[in-house]
């Protein structure tokens, strides 16, 4: 990084309010440890998946509140920030082997009977630096439809900010933890052919198989494997 | 074909699928295509009665801007309290004009809406259809009792026409009975905290119903059905309106299978027809 | 969107978009490269054989073994703790498994400690970020398993060994392909998402180096739906886990063996003494050491603190010479440099093609090779340069599209739509600039088929361990090991608790022999480690800082 600050052009960045000048074009997280802070609380992948990162914002001139992730978002001049490191949302415990478990949505109401209260605000949506349809998701839960709550929320990151703006106090997050686990478990049936695979392995047919290949040694072994047919249509 | 824009609302996809599926069916043997409202959100139920909170409006608004979007003009609802808190929600859209800037302004993600959609109940182009379409309404002697409710008929500038669904049934050959109590309050969300109260209402309604000789009560609010078939102590049949349409226009699929209450031998005799 | 890019790449752009409708029809295996030629390409090219950015290292179980200069200065360092700083006598934490590391190797095996019947209070998780801040999380392209009809768990074992230059260990990779499908039920048990297709079934798919189609995926954020599971999973048994308390030094007992564990509260500063009868340590990668300088693909915390503190408690490694690139790190915009871009691009018909709008190898031979395909390319002058002197292959990632269908991109691909869309790259209608990135390390501490290290009372599973991936992962193996090797190491643990082991004093007497090594090799005291975290703060903060005690 370039460390004449007069050859680059510079951006304001506020961190908790605290003024930072620090070079354009630097992911806040970048531009926070230009400006010093060793980072421990709200970093984690540095990639875009695992949501310790969620950063609020507001744009200097207005108003909005915004929000996404530290590490991709770039630093816009006049940003003032906060990451919001952890969401104390409430996760429910719950054994997924239970008998009564199915995917259905009775069951995601039974453990978060709070979906009801969703007025349909969109703060969620709003928030969410995925852009998912989080409303969507819950009023799926109230339509009946597992399914479209597990395949609308795939893509969520679990940082919690959903839950923090929703009014009707909403673990969105948490929730479609839960959706999607049913719907993985009892939503979509066994696979034929790994099931098959699964009681050939144990009946032990490939074990004379596996004894030659191991008992081969490394010329025999790089023959076999130049040799190989590729299937891969 | 015809296209109908349909908002299902949440009870008719988690409760009373068959309503829903007898609408499918029956609209579409009377040549209706039922087009469902992409991406549609719940109506909010209560919270939109109350009057001083403007984000309650939010949930309903935002399903009529959802069919602006689609260039719907009419959208159609079943569920009695949706067709109540959409109608009520449109109306206040064009009326309010103040407290819509500052709805507006709340939820500004989509262009302001300020009406255009207009909100009709599934009673009224069953009625214009049927009474298009040669049906052959064999008069029949079975007798049956619509049961309006609350949320169809009250306020009165938002109400379905009068007897319409005794209109609808008799179109269709049903010998309708119009009892004292088709229009009283079934107890509603008193059934979450106060049993007793909706127990007592409707063992009125269905005993009212009952001496005046019906055979079955037809039905267009899931949230009636709830509390209906709750304390159903007289096993008075009870139908969905299109149900029962459907049950003497020959349709098959018409969910009977999701009902609550006893039917049989009622539908078995209904579907009957020469 | 052509403004994302700078104009004086539109030229290139456009050559690969003339090139691409005939780089469509064409039979690209007639690129493969000969077997025979894969060592002399390695040679020349691949950051591995430059033998100047090697050092051997002076002390320990490995003495005189070549590693990277990056892990010989950390493992010829002082432990930062000083024994007389500490009380070791009074124990914080005494459980049966201490698992250090709470990614996805950890995970699994606090989740099979207790399924084989360890209470859940007796298994401690600990972690120096969050549970889930793993490269575990951040897999994308799908976990491998010989499901197919035409495909067998000994093809995989043969994929397996060629991929890693048959180094491997047998024993570690007949586990790892046998018990393949067994854990693809596993997930599917707990509700894992695999990708479906239109009758029902899971998809499989092909990778490099693999000679069927064994990737198990779902969407690219298969790494994260597996560890977004079993971490719920863990949370729902309440097996505990103690996030921003990274362990800095293993405790070993007067014979030798680790007891336990010295952990550092990352916030209050204080140690906790952790009493466990089986340490298993299942810490990761090392990618934050940015070997060669090379950007990563790996989460915040990969700096090898587990192979410090197994190393100095003697626990011998293998195959540390060895480090894995993967072909395709994004190379353009600066900010997202490094990060990965799931192999699966290329399983699923994305083309490298270099800056005259060719394509000049096959899109799917093992990483290695590959890898040292596109750094022959950018050498031989064939790159396109980017504005902050990186080097970049054009990844044709239209294609997908173009052969799948339109929106094909968006469904097997949204973690990278959503990367690119932030910089206002749309990637279904323009190539992606890719260059190799640091991503795995093939090698690690020396496991047997129990997940035993060569010391006592240590067990080690996932990207930590060695063995399994001989001198080169295939993908879709990764997420694998740590799953088939997680259970293995929680079942261990769970055996181990069935005996009657006890875990008497706890010293740090292994801490002062490797001292009194380090001593006698000559090495300046002031090197220090565990690393915990890398250092990225700018040069004029690290010019001006104060040690104030508050």
């Amino acid at each position: 990084m370039n460390e004449n600050e007069q050859d680059q052009q510079m951006v304001w960045l506020f961190v908790l309010d605290r003024p930072y000048k620090v070079p354009a074009g630097l992911t806040i997280q970048d531009a926070m440890e230009y400006a010093g802070y060793k980072l421990t609380r709200g970093v984690g992948c540095r990639g875009g998946f695992c949501g310790a990162c969620a950063t609020v914002y507001r744009i200097e001139g207005q108003y909005q509140l915004k929000a996404d992730l530290a590490c991709q978002k770039v630093v816009e001049d006049g940003m003032h920030i906060v990451t919001i490191p952890f969401t104390p949302a409430n996760k429910k415990q719950y054994d997924i082997d239970a008998p009564d478990m199915k995917a259905d949505a009775g069951i995601l109401l039974s453990y978060y009977p709070m979906v009801a209260r969703c007025v349909s605000c969109n703060r969620c949506n709003n928030i969410c630096p995925q852009e998912l349809e989080v409303m969507e998701a819950m009023n799926a839960i109230l339509q009946g439809d597992v399914e479209r709550t597990a395949r609308l929320m795939f893509d969520c990151i679990q940082c919690g900010l959903c839950s923090m703006r929703c009014p009707g106090e909403i673990p969105q997050f948490h929730i479609a933890q839960l959706a999607r686990r049913l719907w993985g478990k009892y939503g979509e049936s066994p696979d034929q052919m790994l099931t098959k695979r699964l009681g050939e392995i144990t009946a032990g047919k490939f074990d004379e198989e596996y004894d030659t290949i191991m008992g081969a040694g490394r010329e025999e072994l790089q023959a076999m494997y130049d040799t190989r047919e590729l299937k891969l249509a | 074909m015809e296209e109908m824009f349909f908002y299902p609302g949440c009870g008719l996809k988690s409760g009373a699928e068959g309503y829903y599926t007898s609408i499918r069916s029956v609209f579409a043997k009377l040549d209706v295509n039922v087009r469902e409202l992409p991406d549609w959100n719940c109506c909010g139920a209560v919270y939109p009665l109350s009057t001083d909170n403007l984000i309650q409006r939010g949930a309903p608004i935002r399903n009529l801007v959802k069919a602006r979007s689609q260039g719907a003009e009419v959208l159609y609802v079943a569920c009695s309290m949706c067709y109540n808190v959409l109608k009520r929600a449109e109306q206040f859209a064009q009326t309010r004009q103040e407290e819509m800037k500052r709805v507006n302004e709340l939820f500004e993600e989509y262009d302001d809406y300020s009406g255009g959609v207009e909100i009709r109940h599934i009673s009224e182009l069953l009625l214009e259809r049927l009474q298009v379409v040669d049906i052959l309404g064999t008069p029949q002697e079975k007798k049956v009792a619509p049961y309006y409710g609350c949320t169809l008929v009250r306020p009165a500038e938002f109400a379905v026409p009068p007897r319409i669904l005794e209109d609808i049934l008799k179109t269709v050959g049903y010998t309708t009975i119009t009892f004292r109590n088709t229009d009283r309050c079934c107890g509603a969300y008193h059934s979450i905290n106060r049993p007793d109260i909706t127990r007592t209402r409707v063992t009125e309604i269905l005993t009212d119903a009952v001496n005046e000789g019906t055979e079955a009560l037809i039905l267009s609010c899931p949230l009636c059905e709830y509390n209906l078939a709750a304390f159903n102590m007289v096993d008075l049949p009870i139908l969905w309106l299109t149900q029962a349409v459907g049950l003497v226009l020959g349709v098959s699929d018409l969910g009977l299978e999701y009902n609550r209450s006893v039917i049989e031998p009622f539908t078995r005799e209904a579907s009957h027809h020469e | 969107m052509a403004e994302a890019y700078p104009s004086y790449m539109s030229d290139s752009i456009r050559k690969v978009e003339a090139s691409r409708s005939q780089r469509l029809q064409r039979d690209l295996t007639e690129l493969k490269m000969p077997e025979e030629e894969h060592d002399s390409l390695l040679n020349r090219y691949h950051p591995d054989y430059r033998t100047e950015q090697f050092a051997e290292v002076r002390v320990g179980p490995n003495k005189g073994d070549v590693m990277p200069r990056e892990i010989v200065k950390l493992l010829e360092a002082y432990p930062t703790v000083r024994p007389e700083e500490v009380n070791l006598d009074e124990i914080d934490y005494d459980v049966e498994v201490l698992i250090i590391g709470g990614g996805g190797g950890g995970t699994v095996a606090a989740l099979w400690a207790v399924e084989q019947g360890i209470p859940p209070e007796k298994v401690l998780i600990v972690t120096k970020l969050r549970h889930g801040d793993a490269n575990s999380l951040m897999a994308q392209g799908g976990t491998q398993a010989a499901t197919a009809e035409e495909d067998s768990p000994v093809q995989h074992y043969l994929d397996t060994m060629g991929g890693g230059h048959f180094e491997n260990k047998p024993e570690l990779v007949k586990a790892l392909t046998e018990e393949a499908p067994m854990i693809i039920e596993w997930h599917r048990e707990l509700g894992v998402m695999y990708d479906r297709d239109e009758n029902g079934n899971m998809m499989v798919f092909p990778g490099g180096g693999s000679s069927r189609k064994r990737l198990h995926c779902a969407e690219d954020y298969t790494g994260m739906e597996q560890m977004r599971v079993i971490r719920d999973q863990v949370r729902n048994l309440g097996i505990p886990v103690l996030e921003f308390t990274p362990a800095i030094e293993l405790l070993t007992t007067p014979e030798g063996a680790v007891g336990g564990a010295l952990l550092w509260n990352l916030d209050t500063h204080q140690y906790y003494v952790v009493r466990a009868k089986t340490t298993i340590l299942s810490t990761g990668g090392f990618g934050r050491l940015h070997i060669q300088g090379f950007p990563t693909t790996n989460h915040y915390g990969a700096t090898a603190d587990g192979l410090v503190m197994a190393y100095r408690a003697g626990a011998k490694l293998r195959d540390m010479d060895s480090v894995q690139y993967h072909p395709t790190g994004a190379a353009y915009p600066q900010q997202i440099l490094g990060l990965l871009i799931t192999e699966k691009i290329r399983g699923l018909g994305g083309q490298p093609v270099n800056k005259e709008g060719e394509v000049f190898v096959f899109p799917l031979e093992p990483r290695d090779v590959e890898a040292a395909r596109l750094i022959k390319e950018c050498e031989d002058g064939k790159g396109m340069e980017t504005p902050y002197g990186v080097q970049g292959i054009w990844l044709d990632t239209p294609l997908i599209d173009a052969i799948h269908g339109e929106g094909a991109f968006a469904r097997a691909f949204p973690s990278i739509a959503r990367l690119y869309k932030r910089h206002d790259i749309d990637p279904t209608e323009f190539p992606i600039l890719v260059y190799p990135t640091l991503h795995y390390q093939n090698g690690g501490i020396e496991i047997n088929g129990n997940t035993e290290s060569s010391t006592q009372g240590l067990l080690a599973a996932g990207e930590v361990s060695g063995g399994v991936h001989g001198k080169n992962r295939l993908m879709g193996n990764s997420t694998l090991d740590y799953n088939v090797f997680g259970r293995r190491a929680g079942i261990q643990a769970a055996e181990r608790a069935q005996e009657s082991i006890e875990v008497g004093e706890l010293t740090l007497d292994h801490a002062r022999r490797y001292t009194a090594d380090l001593e006698q090799a000559g090495i300046d005291k002031s090197k220090k480690s565990p690393l915990i975290l890398p250092e990225y703060r700018g040069k004029r903060t690290l010019n001006r800082l104060l040690d104030f005690p508050l």
